[in-house]
C-alpha cells in the first residue's frame, strides 16, 4: 500500500511524494536512503554506555550528567523539528547551556549586508537565468531542478564534472579558490569600473550580459561558496543586481532540520547559530565549543570526544546515552522548514512508540527541576 | 477562583461613558463583574488611574519578517540583554526584541492585546510557533491578501467564491483578520520593480487593477462579518503626493467598514519625487464624513527604527537612500517583504515632516474613535516609544519643546504652529490605545470594564509627567491575574490566541485546489495549519 509522504531526505520537503516500501514516487534515491534508515532504525529503545537500558533510566543519567556539568551544549538538529528546537532552546536557558545548530549557514554575511530571497515557486515562475555555484543539487537535493522547472538557462560554476553541471545549459569551469575574485571581478564589472583583464574577464562578461538580458534570476548557493565571505560578496552583487530586475539567492542547506531550528534559535534569543546562554542571557557564540563537558545532541552525529546524551532517531555511536527517538516525518509529526523557509507539518504515516526529542529535552527539564 | 477588588482608583473607561468616576472594580475567574466576596484580593488604587488594558491594533511582533529582521539587526541587541530568573525566559530587547521579550515588554507596558498586522498565509505555521513563544499578551495575526495570484483570479472572473476563499484561508491559517498591503503593488514589484501609479493600472497577467481588488475583498470582509474589516496598507506608502491614492482608495471602499493603517505614512502632498507636504488635514475631513472608516497613526518617532513591511518595493528606495543593510524575501503566490534599518532625524526635512504629520492626524481635531495609536512597530519607532508619544499628545508644553527641535522648514509646513493647543485627556488615551482598538477589532470583552468584559486591568500612578506614567505602570492585571507590579513581572502566562471565523461553503475547496496546483509549491492538503498544538487553545471570534 502506498502512503502520503512529506520527505525530508533533504531540506526540499517534498510534499508530493508517496512511499511504497521505502520506494517513493516521484522516484528520488536519497529520499528512499532517507526513509529506509528510519523505518529499519529498530535498535534499542535506549542505551547507557553502549548497554541496552529503559528510557527511564536513561532520562535519570541524561538528569544526571546535565547536573554536573559545567559547561553543557545543545546542539545538532539535522533531521529535528520546530517542536524539538524550541524544547532544546528551553532547556538550554534553563542550563546556562550554549545551542548550537550544526548545519546552519553563517549568520555573518545576512547580518552585515542583508539578503534577497525568495520561495521555490518564486524561482519557478520567474526566474529565466538560475546560476548554480559549486553546489551539486543533483545529489544533495536530487528534485531541487525539477521542482524549479525548466523554463530557465541553467548556468553551473564547477570544475567538478557533477551530475548538476551535466545539465547545464552553459558552464563556468573556474576552480574552487578562484570564486571570491570572480564575484568580485562580476561587481566591478556592474559597476562599470574597469576590470583587471585575466582568464576569467571574458566567462564572467558573459554571465553578466546572461543577467542583465533577463528579469529575473536566482543564484543557488551553500557551502561549497566556501565562508562568510564570499556570501557577503555574492549577496553584495545581487544587490548591485536587482537595481534593475529581480535577483535573488537560494542557500541549499546540507540537512532538512536546520533552517527551522535555526529560526527558533533567532526567535527565541534573538540571535542565529550559535548562542551562549551561560551568561544568563543570549549572546552570539561564534567561537568553538570550548571546555564543553557535556553534550545533549538533538537528531544529529555526535561530536568527538564529549561526553554525550544523543536523542536520535539513528543510533549514534560513542553516546554515553542514547534514548531512540520516533523519526520526523516518519513516526512522528512536527513542523519543519523547507529550505525555503517555508514550513511546513511533517506527517507520521507509521506512528511508533517512542518518545520525540521534544518530549525527551521537556522530561530532562522536569528532572533537573526536581 | 482569584477575586480581585481594585478600590479607590479613577477609572477610565470610555466605552461605558466612565470618566475618571471614582469606585471600585470588582474581578473574579477572569472577569469584570458587579462585586465580590469579602475574601478577595484588595488592590488600593487611590490616587491612581484605572484603565483597561491596552490594545495594539497595528505592530510586527512575530512571523517569518520579524525573525529575519533580528538576523539583520544582531548587532543592535548586543547592549540591551535580558536574564532569565526564575520566572522568566531570557532573550534580547533592541528594536525587535526576541520573542519573550517581546510579550515580557508589551506586558510591562500595560498591553493586554496584539495584532501582527501582516502575517503571509503561506507561513501561518511560524507565525504561530512564534506567538506561542510570545507569553503574557493575547495575541492575533492578518494575513495578508492583498497581492494574492489565487484571489486575483478570482476577482477576475467575478467568481461568487471570493467571500468563502477568504473564509476558507481565516480557517486554514487561524489568522484573526485580512490585510491588503499595497494592493497589486507588491506583485508588480516582484514582475518587474514595478510600482502602482494609479488604482486603474492593470496588474500584468492577471487583468484585474488594485481598484477591482481593494473593492472586491473589502466588500468581501464587509459581507462575512469578519470582527475585524478589512485593514488596509494603502498603494504608494511614503511617496509625496500619495494622499491623493489614499483618498481614491477611501472612496473606492465608501460605504464600507475599513481601516486604514498607518495613515501618516500616505498623507502627503506634492510630486513623486519632489517636496513633500501635508494632507492630513483633508484627510481628516474625510474621516469625518465617513464614520464607517478608522485609522490608526503610524507615527514616526525621532531616533532608531527598522522598517519591516511586506511593501518591499518601499524597501528598495529606503536601501537606495543610504545604501545601508537590506533584506527582501518573496513569498510565492502571496507577498514579498522588505526589511531596511532607518534612522528618523528631528533636523531631516522629511522625518520632522513625517512627525508633524502624525501629530496633526492626532491633534486637528478628530474623533480619537477614529483614529488610533500606532508607531507601526518598529516601523516609525519601537511600542516602547509609545509612553513618549502619549506624552507629546497630552502635554502642549513638552510638544512645544519638542516642535522646537525639529526642522523648521518641515514644522512650517504644517499645521502645528498654529496655536494648536488640544491636549488629550486620559479618556481620550484610553479610547486611542484600548477603547477604539478593541472595539475596531471586534473584540467585545476587551477595551472596557463593564460587567462580563475581559479581566484586563491597567493601573498607574497619576503622574505629571505622562512619559512616565505611562512607561511604568503600578498594576497590570489580564484574565484576572495581577501579571506586573511596579515594572516587575510577578506572574507568566501564556496568553490567548485570538483567531477569527466566518462560515464558508466548504465546496470552494473544489474551487482553489486547482488554482493552488498551479501555482504554489505546497500541495493544496498540506496547506491549513491542523495542528492543535499550534491552533489551540484559541478565543475564535465569529462573524455576525
Ligand atoms: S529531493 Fe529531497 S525532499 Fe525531495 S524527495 Fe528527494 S530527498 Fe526527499
Ligand atoms: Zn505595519
Amino acid at each position: 500500500m502506498s502512503e502520503p509522504l512529506i520527505c525530508a531526505g533533504c531540506g526540499l520537503l517534498c510534499d508530493d511524494v508517496t512511499a511504497e516500501g521505502t520506494a517513493l514516487t516521484p522516484e528520488c534515491a536519497l529520499g528512499s536512503r532517507w526513509l529506509a534508515a528510519r523505518r529499519d532504525a529498530g535498535g534499542a529503545a535506549a542505551s547507557i554506555d553502549g548497554a541496552p537500558a529503559d528510557v527511564t533510566a536513561a532520562l535519570d543519567r541524561a538528569v544526571e550528567l546535565l547536573g554536573a556539568a559545567r559547561r553543557p551544549l545543545l546542539h545538532g538538529f539535522d533531521g529535528a523539528t520546530v517542536e524539538d528546537a524550541r524544547a532544546a532552546v528551553t532547556l538550554a536557558d534553563r542550563l546556562g547551556a550554549l545551542v548550537r545548530v550544526d548545519r546552519a549557514p553563517d549568520p555573518e554575511a545576512v547580518a552585515r549586508r542583508g539578503s534577497s530571497t525568495a520561495t521555490l515557486g518564486e524561482i519557478r515562475d520567474r526566474a529565466e537565468v538560475v546560476v548554480v555555484w559549486r553546489e551539486d543539487p543533483e545529489v544533495t537535493h536530487p528534485r531541487l531542478l525539477e521542482r524549479l522547472g525548466s523554463g530557465a538557462t541553467l548556468v553551473v560554476v564547477d570544475d567538478r564534472d557533477t551530475a548538476t553541471a551535466a545539465r547545464a545549459d552553459v558552464r563556468l569551469r573556474w576552480a574552487a579558490g578562484r570564486d571570491l575574485e570572480a564575484i568580485r571581478s562580476l561587481h566591478v564589472l556592474e559597476r562599470e569600473l574597469p576590470l583587471t583583464e585575466d582568464d576569467l574577464a571574458g566567462e564572467l562578461r558573459g554571465l553578466l550580459d546572461r543577467l542583465h538580458a533577463v528579469p529575473h534570476a536566482a543564484f543557488v548557493h551553500g557551502p561549497g561558496l566556501g565562508g562568510p565571505r564570499a556570501a557577503l560578496a555574492l549577496y553584495e552583487l545581487v544587490r548591485a543586481l536587482s537595481d534593475q530586475r529581480h535577483v535573488v539567492t537560494l542557500g541549499l542547506p546540507p540537512v532538512a532540520g536546520s533552517a527551522g531550528a535555526d529560526a527558533v534559535l533567532t526567535w527565541q534569543t534573538g540571535y542565529p547559530a550559535a548562542v551562549d546562554l551561560a551568561s544568563g542571557h543570549p549572546e552570539l557564540a561564534l567561537a568553538v565549543d570550548e571546555g564543553v563537558d557535556v553534550a545533549v545532541c538533538v537528531e544529529a552525529p555526535a561530536r568527538p570526544g564529549v561526553t554525550t546524551i544523543a536523542l536520535s532517531a539513528l543510533p549514534v555511536a560513542d553516546a554515553a546515552v542514547h534514548i531512540a527517538t520516533a523519526p520526523p516525518g516518519v513516526a512522528a509529526p512536527g513542523t519543519a522548514h523547507r529550505l525555503d523557509e517555508v514550513p511546513l507539518a511533517l506527517a507520521a504515516p507509521w506512528p511508533a512508540d517512542r518518545p520525540t526529542a521534544a518530549q525527551l529535552l521537556a522530561r530532562i527539564g522536569e528532572g533537573l527541576a526536581r | 477562583m482569584t477575586e480581585i477588588r481594585i478600590t479607590g482608583g479613577a477609572i477610565h473607561d470610555p466605552a461605558n461613558e466612565v470618566d475618571g468616576e471614582v469606585r471600585d472594580l470588582c474581578l473574579r475567574d477572569g472577569r469584570i463583574v458587579d462585586d465580590v466576596g469579602a475574601q478577595a484580593r484588595t488592590i488600593d488604587a487611590r490616587g491612581m488611574v484605572v484603565m483597561p488594558g491596552g490594545v495594539d491594533i497595528h505592530a510586527h511582533i512575530a512571523g517569518p519578517k520579524v525573525t529575519a529582521a533580528r538576523r539583520l539587526l544582531s548587532d543592535d541587541r548586543r547592549d540591551d540583554p535580558i536574564d532569565r530568573t526564575e520566572l522568566l525566559r531570557s532573550g534580547t530587547g533592541g528594536l525587535v526584541p526576541s520573542t519573550f521579550a517581546t510579550g515580557y515588554r508589551y506586558s510591562l507596558l500595560g498591553y493586554t492585546t496584539v495584532v501582527e498586522a501582516a502575517a503571509p498565509p503561506l507561513a501561518a505555521r511560524h507565525v504561530l510557533a512564534e506567538l506561542r513563544d510570545t507569553p503574557m499578551i493575547d495575541k492575533a495575526f492578518l494575513i495578508l491578501m492583498g497581492n494574492n495570484q489565487v484571489l486575483f483570479e478570482l476577482i477576475r472572473d467575478g467568481s461568487a467564491h471570493l467571500r468563502d476563499a477568504i473564509a476558507w484561508w481565516l480557517q486554514a491559517t487561524g489568522g484573526y483578520g485580512v490585510k491588503l498591503v499595497n494592493p497589486g503593488g507588491v506583485e508588480l514589484f516582484k514582475q518587474s520593480n514595478g510600482v502602482i501609479e494609479s488604482l486603474d493600472d492593470t496588474i500584468a497577467g492577471f487583468a484585474v487593477t488594485p481598484r477591482q481588488v481593494i473593492e472586491a475583498i473589502g466588500s468581501a470582509v464587509d459581507g462575512l462579518g469578519l470582527p475585524h474589516p478589512v485593514h488596509v496598507h494603502a498603494n504608494n506608502l511614503g511617496v509625496a503626493g500619495n494622499a491623493a491614492t489614499t483618498l481614491d482608495t477611501m472612496r473606492t471602499l465608501d460605504g464600507r467598514q475599513a481601516h486604514f493603517a498607518h495613515l501618516q505614512f500616505h498623507s502627503y502632498g506634492g510630486e513623486p519625487g519632489g517636496p513633500m507636504r501635508s494632507r492630513a488635514p483633508e484627510l481628516l475631513e474625510h474621516l469625518a464624513a465617513h464614520p464607517e472608516f478608522t485609522v490608526d497613526v503610524g507615527q514616526v518617532m525621532f531616533g532608531d527604527a527598522v522598517t519591516t513591511t511586506a511593501d518591499a518595493h518601499v524597501s528598495t528606495v529606503l536601501r537606495d537612500l543610504d545604501g545601508g543593510k537590506w533584506l527582501n524575501h518573496d513569498t510565492e503566490v502571496e507577498t514579498g517583504c522588505g526589511i531596511v534599518p532607518y534612522t528618523y532625524q528631528a533636523g531631516n526635512y522629511v522625518h520632522a515632516l513625517q512627525w508633524g504629520i502624525g501629530l496633526e492626524l492626532f491633534l486637528l481635531g478628530g474623533d480619537p474613535w477614529q483614529v488610533m495609536l500606532s508607531t507601526d512597530h518598529p516601523n516609525g519607532g519601537s511600542f516602547l516609544s509609545y509612553p513618549k508619544l502619549i506624552r507629546l499628545l497630552m502635554d502642549r508644553g513638552y510638544r512645544e519643546d519638542q516642535l522646537g527641535r525639529a526642522n523648521r522648514r518641515a514644522i512650517r509646513r504644517t499645521a502645528l504652529l498654529d496655536d494648536l493647543d488640544r491636549e488629550y485627556t486620559l479618556n481620550e488615551i484610553a479610547i486611542i490605545t484600548r477603547a477604539a482598538p478593541a472595539r475596531r477589532l471586534g473584540l467585545r470583552d476587551k477595551g472596557h470594564l463593564g460587567v462580563g468584559a475581559d479581566a484586563d486591568v491597567t493601573i498607574y500612578h497619576d503622574r505629571e509627567d505622562r512619559e512616565e506614567m505611562f512607561s511604568t505602570p503600578r498594576y497590570v492585571i489580564q484574565g484576572g491575574e495581577l501579571l506586573v507590579e511596579d515594572g516587575d513581572l510577578r506572574r507568566v502566562q501564556d496568553g490567548l490566541l485570538l483567531s477569527g471565523r466566518a462560515p464558508f461553503d466548504p465546496a470552494v475547496a473544489e474551487v482553489l485546489e486547482p488554482l493552488f496546483g498551479e501555482r504554489y509549491t505546497v500541495a493544496f492538503d498540506h496547506y491549513p495549519v491542523r495542528d492543535p498544538a499550534l491552533r489551540e487553545p484559541a478565543r475564535t471570534v465569529e462573524a455576525s
